[in-house]
């Protein structure tokens, strides 16, 4: 698949929230946020609903500007270096992101040329493969059920083989295949020296798959440390 | 550079290939263009002399129309899909989304115009397939979809933005509508490109003008 | 007085500014409805030149000021000058509006119509329209940030487009002299008394719309601590 592994990039953290804050009118989203995240591991976002995790991720991913506070992108701030942070950042938000209209192989040539992918159809089948949606590359998304577009959308956020990849509760909608296909995509990548944040629902399967666990509540981190010093049950206790 | 024209060329072919699937925008601006012509067919007396007169204006107001129809549309579905935010999260600057979008508005409403010159014919006896009109509502139109692409990117935002978008546009534009009836009008009377050259100076001025400063300005409607 | 609520208001400034602003504008009434001698040929309703000419002047550095702001705000992202760009608006709009309906009163005793088309009323109007553009922007935005962004880029366009709707009206006009006629165009020397009271009232009218854009925009600035004071207590 062929991730871009950072063991010589420029930064030794993948990413680094400082003191980012987040204000939509009266409501704070995100109150001085602070973390980091090392390469090669899966960051698990945990928090009630409303606790800022889809504002945090959208951050991060430039589509919410911060109103206080940096964020670093492999060292870069993402103010300053925003074509180069995109180009190694996938999103996967709560929309498909999908053109409706247009078939499954012409959303992922798109982005591929807005990324400027080199290789563009051996990556395309590659990820056609991955995702168990070659069968339906002809067809127009609006056509498809709402677990193969949200496959079509996981794999069209891998198209530039991102270093950092964001995933905003990337389980909705999928089918069982689709969650163990999902999985499987996120060890390879996080394997091969890219970072993973992914925010979820499930506590159970999020605990598993975290290698470290960021607990927001209310906009504010109360917990940030690695998976296994927190138990299924303290995780629960915290996210009341 | 190379990167920039053929991302701009993508997101182009892109909008066009939807739209000749969808026909969303084109036919609603075709009707209306249609409907706005006929109906000031009978706004007026048909006295041959009454309707050289207003022949000019009626066009570009015909035009004028549709165009804000296509420029509504145009970012909503964007909008809708989120596709929007998966072209802010990719590395291409905004100028390129402004330009591959202005673009393709412009060749749709471009298409409309004409389309209904023939119409313009029948309906009005109006000396229009004119290669100078041609050139004439080119220039315009350009001008008009690359100020209205970005008041468009605003508008969308919103939930009034068919009040929005006609509130911001069309004052930005009344340069624009001035020097395209008055040109059109020494056109129809066959007067000489010495004629009406000025106009078609401050036509090309404006669209400098508008281009520069859409392109500058375009990246922070983006911003959320 | 104790009824201004907020303590960064220097006290003893703005009451000195409104103060002076008062009394200039009380000479300026005398000097306009009672010094200056009537006009041979339009009569006492020529006084109104004295307003219209000064507000639409002032008008037009506001909006100058307002696309300046905008571009500094989009440069810099400080919201200071958002605030100030918006209350000049906010005070360029209403002197404008003066500006044309003094105008109109002017122009339907003397002329007979209450507006034509000429290069400069054209030009004022679409300005007009635009600005009013750039306030209902910000209410439809749905941030501060937004609002700001939004107006700014209006600001900036549509001030832009002023001089080009300008020459566009004034090549207009040469196609169509007969239909344009206006209380502004071209009149000969004016009497050197009535050159003072114009002088003078411009110097008033700007002077009121600074007074009123320092208050506005004071008004605005305590509304901003205000906000900055409910999010701290928020968190």
């Amino acid at each position: 698949m062929g991730f871009s592994a950072n063991k010589d990039s420029i930064s030794d953290k993948a990413l680094k929230a400082l003191n980012v804050s987040r204000t939509f009118g009266r409501t704070k989203a995100l109150n001085k946020v602070n973390f980091e995240a090392k390469w090669g591991i899966k960051l698990g976002i945990f928090g009630p609903n409303g606790a800022g995790k889809s504002t945090l991720l959208k951050v991060l991913a430039g589509i919410s500007t911060p109103n206080d506070g940096k964020i670093e992108i492999a060292g870069m701030d993402l103010k300053e270096s925003r074509a180069r942070s995109n180009r190694i950042t996938g999103y996967v938000g709560h929309q498909p992101m999908l053109f409706q209209n247009l078939t499954v192989i012409e959303n992922l040539i798109f982005f591929a040329k807005m990324y400027g992918v080199p290789n563009i159809f051996t990556q395309i089948e590659s990820l056609l493969d991955q995702f168990k949606i070659g069968d339906f590359r002809n067809q127009r998304v609006s056509t498809l059920s709402n677990g193969m577009q949200k496959r079509v959308t996981i794999a069209r956020s891998l198209i530039h083989s991102p270093s950092i990849l964001l995933l905003d509760e990337p389980e909705t909608g999928l089918d069982k295949n689709g969650i163990e296909i999902l999985d499987q995509v996120i060890d390879n990548i996080a394997n091969s020296g890219s970072v993973v944040l992914m925010s979820t629902h499930d506590l159970t399967r999020g605990l598993e798959l975290s290698n470290d666990v960021l607990v927001i509540n209310n906009g504010d981190v109360v917990f940030n440390d690695s998976a296994n010093t927190i138990t299924d049950l303290r995780l629960r206790e915290l996210l009341v | 550079m190379r990167l920039f024209i053929s991302s701009a060329l993508a997101i182009y072919i892109k909008d066009l290939r939807i739209e000749l699937r969808t026909r969303e925008s084109i036919l609603s601006i075709l009707f209306f263009a249609l409907l706005t012509s006929f109906i000031f067919r009978f706004a007026f007396d048909p006295n041959p002399k009454v309707m050289e007169a207003v022949g000019p204006g009626i066009v570009w107001v015909a035009f004028l129309f549709a165009g804000v129809i296509a420029l509504s549309h145009s970012f909503v579905s964007e909008r809708d899909q989120g596709t929007l935010q998966a072209l802010m999260i990719s590395p291409i600057p905004p100028e390129v989304i402004l330009v591959g979008k202005a673009a393709s508005i412009f060749t749709i409403i471009f298409i409309v115009e004409l389309i209904m010159l023939p119409v313009f014919v029948i309906l009005y006896d109006l000396p229009i397939l004119d290669v100078w009109f041609g050139i004439i509502a080119f220039l315009t139109t350009l001008g008009f979809v690359s100020v209205g692409t970005l008041f468009s990117a605003i508008a969308s935002h919103t939930r009034s933005r068919e009040l929005l978008l006609p509130l911001l546009f069309l004052p930005a534009i009344i340069p624009l509508l001035i020097a395209a009836v008055a040109s059109t009008n020494l056109i129809f009377q066959g007067s000489e490109i010495q004629d009406f050259s000025k106009w078609v100076q401050l036509l090309l001025l404006y669209d400098a003008i508008s281009i520069v400063l859409s392109s500058i300005l375009f990246g922070y409607v983006l911003e959320d | 007085m104790s009824f201004w609520p907020a303590k960064n208001l220097n006290w003893s400034k703005e009451h000195f500014l409104i103060l002076f602003t008062g009394l200039i504008g009380l000479v300026n009434l005398w000097m306009i409805f009672i010094w200056v001698p009537t006009e041979r040929s339009m009569g006492l309703v020529q006084r109104l030149f004295y307003i219209h000419v000064p507000t639409v002047w002032v008008g037009f550095i506001a909006f100058g000021f307002v696309a300046l702001a905008s571009a500094l705000y989009l440069f810099e992202r400080d919201s200071k000058w958002d605030r100030r760009a918006s209350a000049t608006a906010e005070i360029g709009l209403i002197l404008l509006s003066v500006s044309m309906a003094s105008g109109a009163m002017w122009a339907k005793p003397v002329w007979g119509t209450w507006w034509t088309w000429d290069p400069k009323l054209t030009s004022v109007f679409v300005l007009w329209v635009i600005f009013i553009g750039y306030l209902m922007v910000r209410v439809y935005a749905s941030s501060m940030r937004q609002a700001a962004t939004w107006s700014s880029i209006v600001g900036i366009i549509g001030f832009a487009n002023v001089p080009i709707v300008y020459l566009a009206s004034m090549w207009w006009r040469s196609l169509h002299p007969e239909l344009v006629t206006g209380p502004l165009s071209e009149s000969g020397a004016l009497h050197p008394d009535m050159r003072t009271v114009l002088y003078f009232s411009t110097f008033v009218f700007l002077v009121l719309f600074l007074s009123l854009t320092q208050l506005r925009l004071s008004m605005k600035n305590s509304e901003e601590e205000f906000e900055k004071f409910h999010k701290e207590l928020l968190t």
